[in-house]
């Protein structure tokens, strides 16, 4: 005998969970691939009042794709929401969606950043100037569109009239590296909460990709 | 400027035959169990006890065991050993350069072969010269660690005399009527009485900035506090609220192991006047704070210590996308010898990291012991 569900039972049973689960005081698990990505998820779920129980960091792309399936069963009866990278993978985010996951759980909020989490940083263009110090009309008007969002923000910090914006951010020649020694740190916080620092609202128009993200969180939570 | 080391060539020290590397001011040292990192890591160590009060060139060697003993097995039985340093800033990276070569006498008492001193590239000390050839007791001195003769290069001495190296064992911290304390001892035995010697001013700016820190990894403390006991004992003490219904005190004999050595890790960045040392400063500490060490390290490195020689092999502290190749120096064990060098030096492991690979992925396999899986097999 199967204790698999039928189709029916399972539409049932997530229907019942749609109804109970998604409450206010309910903790979320999170899941990204590094560090950068677990600031911005931490700011977004300050956004929304959602308490994350815990966020894994993947430590790399394959390793989260590879615990994808186990986080989307583990999504059936608690709120999960997964942030990854769409980078240079495939043409565009439903093309991965459908390819990395296929099924998705009911309580998963699973969000492919286009084509990285930088071009979301990005699109708060005004403020991500000012905060590093770059002129405005060098930062694209819409970041989703940029091949590499990563390399485009350490090519941009060239042009940062602060010394220690460059210091940090950029890699010293000889380094074999992306990123300076303190980009994380100066990332982390650009994502503080502050009035001349990255603000949701401003960055949702110039990236439909985290337009996206952010409709479906409201969604999904009812606000 | 303030100064760094900048190059670091040995001969025959401990197990390497040779070393000629670069130093950034974040170096990294990353090699299998036993492969020599705390043996480079000693070479500093060596640099200072050679100008502390009470070290000098024969203490220096005989602490170690003498000169058979820091000779490279590997080595000819008779070659001599070889510390050379240089040392500068970004705009002069060769701004002083020191070498020490030694031996022993027939008597096994360590004997100076040569020392030498560049400012600039030019010589300003050469010896032995030959008239100090028949004097021993010449040969068993510095003019480094003597100041009527080091008045020339005062800045190298003074640049020495501030390395400092801090590893703390939590067990001598708890239990130090068990262990003499001794004067500047690297584990830690005397580290209560350092924060003793403190003006009582200093002592409580820099214990409010470690328990700033220590808060965000231990957030239940607070009221981080020195005292002195009934019978003359320096103590630290903090309140920690999730102990009992009521915050209670407790001392450092019951901290916690990971919470006694961030303190010293904290203590050594905010008040470290020349390079430190840190030896696996992951010991005992979470994941979770690890990851985040090479960041800290950086900041520190904006404020207060100019430079820094840790030893790792944590997975989590390689997980940091801004540690350079270049900061980063591989020990690679071979049968006799073990060869170092920067990562930045192998096209290999620059290619993998293209690939988009984690550091940690790519350098840890690369300097694991070959024989690791060997260990299960002890207990068969």
């Amino acid at each position: 005998m199967s204790f698999c569900p039928t189709p029916h039972q399972a539409m049932v049973h997530s229907w019942f969970l749609r109804l109970n689960s998604i409450s206010a005081n309910m903790e979320w698990w999170g899941a990204v691939e590094g560090e950068t990505d677990e600031f911005l998820m931490r700011r977004l779920a300050s956004e929304f009042g959602i308490r994350f129980k815990v966020i894994y960091p993947a430590k790399g792309k394959d390793n989260l794709l590879k615990k994808l399936p186990g986080y989307n069963r583990s999504a059936h009866d608690r709120p999960w929401f997964v942030l990854i990278d769409l980078d240079r993978s495939f043409a565009c985010a439903p093309e991965a969606l459908k390819k990395w996951l296929p099924e998705r759980s009911e309580m998963m909020i699973f969000k492919i950043a286009v084509r990285s989490i930088e071009s979301w940083l990005m699109a708060d263009r005004e403020n991500f100037a000012k905060f590093f110090r770059v002129p405005l009309k060098s930062i694209p008007e819409s970041p989703d569109d940029l091949e590499n969002p990563k390399k485009r923000i350490i090519q941009l910090m060239e042009k940062s009239s602060s010394s220690i914006i460059r210091n940090d951010m950029i890699p010293t020649r000889g380094s074999g590296r992306k990123v300076g020694k303190l980009y994380s740190t100066q990332i982390q916080r650009f994502l503080m909460p502050g009035d001349t620092y990255w603000q949701l609202e401003k960055a949702m128009l110039h990236s439909e990709s985290l337009s996206k993200c952010i409709t479906n969180i409201r969604r999904f939570i009812g606000k | 400027m303030k100064l760094h080391f900048t190059h670091l060539r040995l001969r025959n020290w401990r197990n390497f035959t040779e070393v000629d590397i670069k130093l950034q001011k974040r170096v990294f040292l990353v090699g299998p169990n036993a492969s020599g990192k705390s043996n480079l890591i000693d070479v500093f160590r060596f640099l200072n006890d050679l100008v502390k009060p009470g070290g000098g060139f024969v203490s220096a060697v005989n602490n170690r065991g003498g000169v058979s003993s820091i000779r490279c097995l590997a080595a000819r039985r008779k070659s001599n050993i070889e510390v050379s340093v240089k040392i500068g800033n970004d705009n002069k990276p060769e701004l002083w350069e020191y070498s020490l070569v030694f031996s022993q006498d027939k008597n096994r008492i360590p004997k100076i072969k040569g020392e030498v001193v560049k400012k600039s590239g030019e010589v300003i000390l050469e010896r032995p010269k030959d008239e100090e050839q028949d004097d021993a007791e010449l040969l068993r001195q510095t003019h480094l660690e003597q100041t009527q003769s080091n008045r020339n290069f005062k800045e190298v001495f003074d640049f020495f005399r501030r390395i400092y190296y801090l590893h703390i064992v939590p067990q001598i911290i708890r239990h130090p009527d068990r262990i003499i304390i001794a004067r500047n001892d690297p584990y830690g035995s005397d580290f209560l009485s350092q924060i003793a010697n403190l003006t009582e001013g200093r002592r409580k700016q820099r214990l409010k900035k470690i328990e700033n820190a220590l808060r965000k990894v231990v957030p239940q403390l607070s009221d981080l506090t020195f005292e002195i006991d009934a019978v003359g004992k320096p103590h630290i003490k903090a309140k920690y609220h999730n102990w009992r219904p009521n915050a209670g005190w407790q001392t450092e004999s019951t901290f916690s192991d990971g919470t006694l050595r961030l303190t010293g890790i904290l203590w050594a960045l905010f008040g470290a006047k020349g390079p430190v040392l840190l030896e696996e400063p992951e010991l005992s500490l979470h994941p979770g704070a690890v990851k985040y060490l090479p960041q800290m390290f950086a900041m520190a490195q904006k404020r207060t210590v100019n430079q820094m020689v840790i030893s790792s092999h944590s997975y989590d502290m390689f997980t940091d996308e801004g540690i350079g190749l270049d900061e980063t120096i591989l020990l690679i064990p071979g049968s006799e010898k073990t060869e170092v060098k920067a990562a930045s030096d192998d096209k290999d492991l620059r290619t993998l990291l293209e690939e988009g690979l984690v550091l940690a992925d790519v350098i840890l396999p690369y300097t694991a012991p070959s024989d690791g899986s060997q260990l299960v097999f002890a207990f068969e």
